[in-house]
């Protein structure tokens, strides 16, 4: 006989918004149960993992999909997601317990109080129905939750604080330091970046010691991962079930009554509660409620999928800055962030990659044919100097760029595989003409050589959007309190509910808003 | 008289008096400030504080064989601490073992060596206690076990184990660093009562002093002057700097009860206070452990296993190891480097050389994989995470043996039972079973022996 499953509140996902989510409740004393659809997947796996793998710039390659909850893989592809329209939206994203967060930059910037205002203040993309002083006090606690250090020294980055960051940052690498002595002296604002990563030990985690693979894994849990609230939901008493693919939510009238989640054998089970959180991310949640035609009374769902489009730039530097000390990122260029050039094309983040260019300069070495005595210095040469900067650009919601579930293209328990539609428009084009000439100039300043752009909006893995938040049910999926409009117990944990993207990574503001949804369900429960 | 002399020039040219910015005015404030000290030597926050912010308000737990002991609030605090103890009550309790109602306390509080100190030192720390703030915190009772949890059954462990009164000491001024060292040892910083193994009935063994004993899961080692078993290889200049940074590169790096030690105590002494300790320690009668061949720092050869695991393994979802080698790349490798030679530096301490690891006795070894590190000094604060939530005991068995085999004594094998019984904070004592089993005749001739020590103790007030 199957288990009866249920539970006060029903959290779907386990990345960092759900986890939170489920944390805080769970500690409150409210009964959670938490549905993953990966597996469960112990850190030094995953580090030894990335070591066996020969593609280590491909940061999905320690996570192998599995044949129940596909993600997205690239070293070999998998084509899980199956893109129309102009561009590929060739995100990343994992599906195992803990979350996305396994691998990334560990950047924990707040938003501009003008993000948060973009059609009132440039007419372009949307307003939140919050404004950042909202939001502020739950910026903090989402800093204090992860474990963010970062500049504590007066820096500005443009976002007010009420409190110092909970870290010190970390030092600069050389490289670092010196991009932030020479463009600061010309006229770039350059800063360091607040990342959810240990400076000094915290929460029990150690500080970071620069293995320089936080996007692959941190092998230290030195960098925050949602693995971290997984684990204290379960110690405060939350349950979760890993490999529980979530593929249906049963209604009852206007209220959600239940989902129901196949298990690897494809065998279905239900799951009744009070509450229900959808935490699984901007792709797969609109794709689980567009399958079961719930919460989409304004035709929204699925909609506005945003990311920040990149470009890049890479140069052979005229003097040795041994990119790769440290963690693989540490300095931000904020000065194009805002400004009222915004109403006209994209404000965006410049970001240095601290990412060791090992490989990268062997793999050109090579090409050079070159062997032996002179092979090594070349690699020694290009691994001193080889810089690359990325940048990240503010996207416009539009209801065109969408995802929906596939009629054609089932995984492996027969649910659906995403369908994603999306281009990128003048307003970060012309933008991106913008930051090619700051590139072009930072390439000047430090001598470069083989200067080389990246035109080709790489993604960044921002899945924003597809439930975006706001007053009016007609034009919106979530109210200010991240509530679907159509259904009182059913909420939405995550960047999908944010209406714009700003021109940072957008982990510290979905977890605020997982903390803030998180207080509205503990006076719920 | 001369020892209180000789020990407040001691306290004056202390740091922690040079911390002090602005001394309190007459004798009053010496007092204090020499009680400080010496509160310090002799680690009373350890137990006596459960909460940082609450210095000193009690409630530290602490785990016995027969159950959890809470230390007290000593805070001045009338109504939970010892705001109400008489200078007669404290000297009494430090002297004699006897709480202020008269009932004698368990020797978790270590009387055995307090009772040693001078009543001058002794009165200087209750000065110093009381000139703190009261803190209002009730200590939590004591659930021991019967018989453990009947007070008298005390009196007959004190007859067996507990010698009242101060050191013996040749009082020559030739002997003052020995005899400085001494005090600090064997009263202060009660050094025996986690380094000297115990008998059967839990009084300090004292044929085996300071040879090395086991606490809570945790091996305190042998630092008699033995060039193989203890700490006769050790420079002075590697002792002192061990005492009070808790890491002494090729040698060994402070974890558990004395991290504590050193963090809360040992490294505020004084220059002198260091290096009489050391003197004293070096005149200790060594002992040696025949199986000892080589000092437990002399351990242990690179690891060259991360080249052939490159490329074997498939990249998986799986959570059980291929072999030990992978569970050491995986989860120790990152910060202790492939060779686990640690980091230059010695911030990440290497594993060779390393007296937890180059032992036969493994327990530090499986305690710290488990429970890791927090060492807070001058030099930082030295942190590890533990893995007791990450890995199950067979796969730190798997780990540890590989760590043994590979940087220590290869003659050291744990298993999966070892490992559990480490989680529960070691290996249960004996005591309880056997009282257990002749748990009648045991009460009988403690109630006897109480009789006769009440008696005896009657006529000799009288």
């Amino acid at each position: 006989m199957k288990e009866a499953l249920s539970a006060e509140v029903v959290v779907v996902g386990s990345g960092v918004a759900g986890a939170l989510v489920a944390h805080q409740l769970a500690q409150a004393g409210v009964s959670v149960l938490i549905l993953e659809a990966g597996p469960r997947i112990e850190r030094w796996r995953i580090v030894e993992n990335f070591r066996n793998s020969p593609a280590k710039d491909d940061f999905m390659a320690p996570y192998p999909s599995t044949r129940q909850a596909p993600h997205p893989q690239y070293t070999p592809p998998n084509d899980y997601l199956i893109f129309k329209g102009t561009h590929k939206y060739n995100s990343q994203y994992i599906r195992a317990v803990g979350g996305t967060t396994w691998h990334w930059a560990a950047s924990t910037w707040r938003f501009l109080p003008n993000d948060f205002r973009m059609q009132t203040l440039y007419g372009v993309g949307r307003d939140w129905p919050i404004s950042y002083d909202e939001l502020e006090p739950f910026y903090y606690r989402a800093e204090v939750e992860l474990g963010v250090s970062g500049p504590n020294d007066g820096t500005d980055l443009g976002s007010p604080r009420r409190q110092p960051y909970p870290m010190d940052h970390l030092p600069l690498s050389y490289m670092d330091q010196r991009f932030f002595e020479v463009l600061n002296s010309k006229g770039f604002k350059v800063v360091p970046e607040p990342v959810a990563r240990n400076s000094r030990a915290y929460d029990q985690r150690p500080s970071c010691c620069g293995n320089n693979n936080c996007m692959p894994i941190c092998p230290i849990a030195a960098m925050y991962s949602g693995i971290i609230h997984v684990e204290k939901a379960e110690k405060a008493g939350a349950r979760l079930i890993a490999n529980a693919v979530v593929y249906r939510i049963e209604l009852d009238g206007k209220r959600v009554a239940a989902v129901h989640y196949k298990d690897p054998q494809g065998v279905s089970h239900r799951v009744t509660g009070k509450q229900f959180v959808l935490a699984a991310n901007g792709i797969e949640t609109p794709k689980l409620m567009l399958m079961s035609e719930v919460g989409n009374s304004s035709g929204q769902v699925g909609r506005n999928l945003m990311d920040h489009p990149g470009t890049g730039v890479t140069f052979q530097a005229d003097e040795d800055l041994w990119p790769g000390r440290g963690p693989m990122e540490l300095t931000s260029i904020v000065d194009m962030r805002d400004g009222a050039f915004r109403s006209d094309y994209a404000g965006k983040k410049l970001h240095l990659n601290n990412m060791a260019q090992t490989g990268s300069a062997t793999r050109m070495a090579l090409h050079l044919g070159l062997v032996g005595r002179k092979l090594n210095e070349e690699i020694r040469r290009r691994a001193a100097r080889t810089v690359n900067f990325n940048s990240f650009h503010d996207i416009l919601p539009d209801p065109a760029n969408r995802i929906v579930p596939s009629r054609e293209h089932k995984d492996g328990l027969g649910i659906a595989r995403p369908e994603i539609t999306y281009a990128i428009g003048d307003y970060v084009k012309k933008s991106a003409v913008h930051t090619r000439a700051a590139y072009a100039r930072i390439a000047h300043l430090f001598g470069g050589t083989e200067v080389k752009f990246d035109d080709d909006f790489a993604p960044n893995n921002h899945i924003m959007g597809t439930l975006i938040m706001g007053q009016d049910p007609k034009t919106s999926v979530v109210d200010a309190d991240c509530r679907t409009h159509d259904h009182e117990n059913l909420f939405i944990a995550g960047s999908a509910v944010m209406p714009t993207a700003g021109t940072v990574n957008c982990t510290l503001t979905l977890a605020a808003l997982a903390l803030r949804l998180a207080d509205l369900l503990r006076g719920k429960a | 008289m001369k020892l209180a002399a000789a020990l407040l020039a001691l306290a004056l040219a202390s740091p922690v008096q040079a911390q002090q910015a602005a001394p309190l005015p007459g004798s009053a404030s010496d007092q204090i400030l020499r009680g400080q000290y010496l509160a310090t030597a002799a680690d009373c926050i350890a137990c006596h504080t459960v909460d940082e912010k609450k210095p000193f308000a009690g409630g530290y737990p602490i785990a016995t064989p027969f159950g959890t002991i809470y230390g007290p609030n000593i805070t001045p605090d009338k109504e939970t601490g010892i705001g109400n103890w008489s200078d007669e009550e404290f000297v009494r309790a430090l002297h004699e073992g006897i709480g202020k109602h008269g009932e004698h306390l368990y020797p978790a509080f270590p009387y055995t060596a307090f009772s040693k100190m001078t009543r001058d030192d002794v009165l200087a720390i209750k000065a110093y206690l009381f000139s703190l703030p009261p803190i209002v915190q009730k200590t939590p009772p004591n659930p021991l076990s019967f018989p453990f949890n009947q007070r008298a059954i005390l009196a007959g462990w004190k007859l067996f184990n507990f010698q009242p009164g101060k050191l013996q000491q040749d009082d020559s001024p030739a002997n003052a660093v020995l005899r400085r060292g001494a005090y600090l040892a064997e009263a202060l910083a009660h050094c025996q009562e986690c380094h000297t193994p115990r008998n059967l009935t839990m009084g300090l063994d004292k044929k085996l002093a300071y040879g090395g004993a086991n606490v809570a899961g945790w091996k305190a080692y042998n630092i008699t002057p033995d060039p193989m078993s203890g700490i006769g290889a050790w420079t002075d200049a590697e002792l002192m700097q061990y005492l009070r940074t808790g890491m002494v590169k090729g040698k060994a790096s402070a974890a558990g009860g004395m991290a504590e030690a050193i963090e809360h105590s040992l490294r505020h002494l004084s220059e002198d206070d260091l290096k009489a300790l050391v003197r004293y320690l070096r005149s200790v009668p060594p002992i040696h452990d025949s199986l000892d061949s080589k000092p437990r720092f002399a351990m242990g050869k690179p690891a060259t296993d991360e080249v052939e695991l490159r490329g074997v393994a498939a990249i998986s979802v799986s959570n059980s190891a291929t072999s030990a080698a992978e569970l050491f790349s995986g989860n120790c490798a990152s910060c202790h480097a492939a060779s686990g030679a640690g980091s230059s530096d010695g911030t990440y301490p290497s594993l060779m050389n390393n007296s937890a690891v180059g032992t036969r006795d493994p327990s530090n070894l499986v305690m710290v994989i488990l429970q890791g590190v927090s060492r807070q000094t001058a030099e930082g604060h030295a942190f590890m995470p533990g893995f007791a939530g990450r890995l199950d005991d067979a796969q730190v068995a798997s780990l540890a043996n590989y760590m043994l085999g590979q940087f220590g004594d290869e003659r050291s094998k744990v298993d999966a039972g070892f490992v559990a019984r480490q989680r529960a904070g070691g290996p249960p004592s004996p005591l309880p079973k056997l009282m257990a089993a002749g748990a009648f005749a045991m009460v009988a001739a403690v109630l006897a022996l109480l009789a006769w020590w009440w008696h005896k103790r009657r006529t000799h007030t009288a």
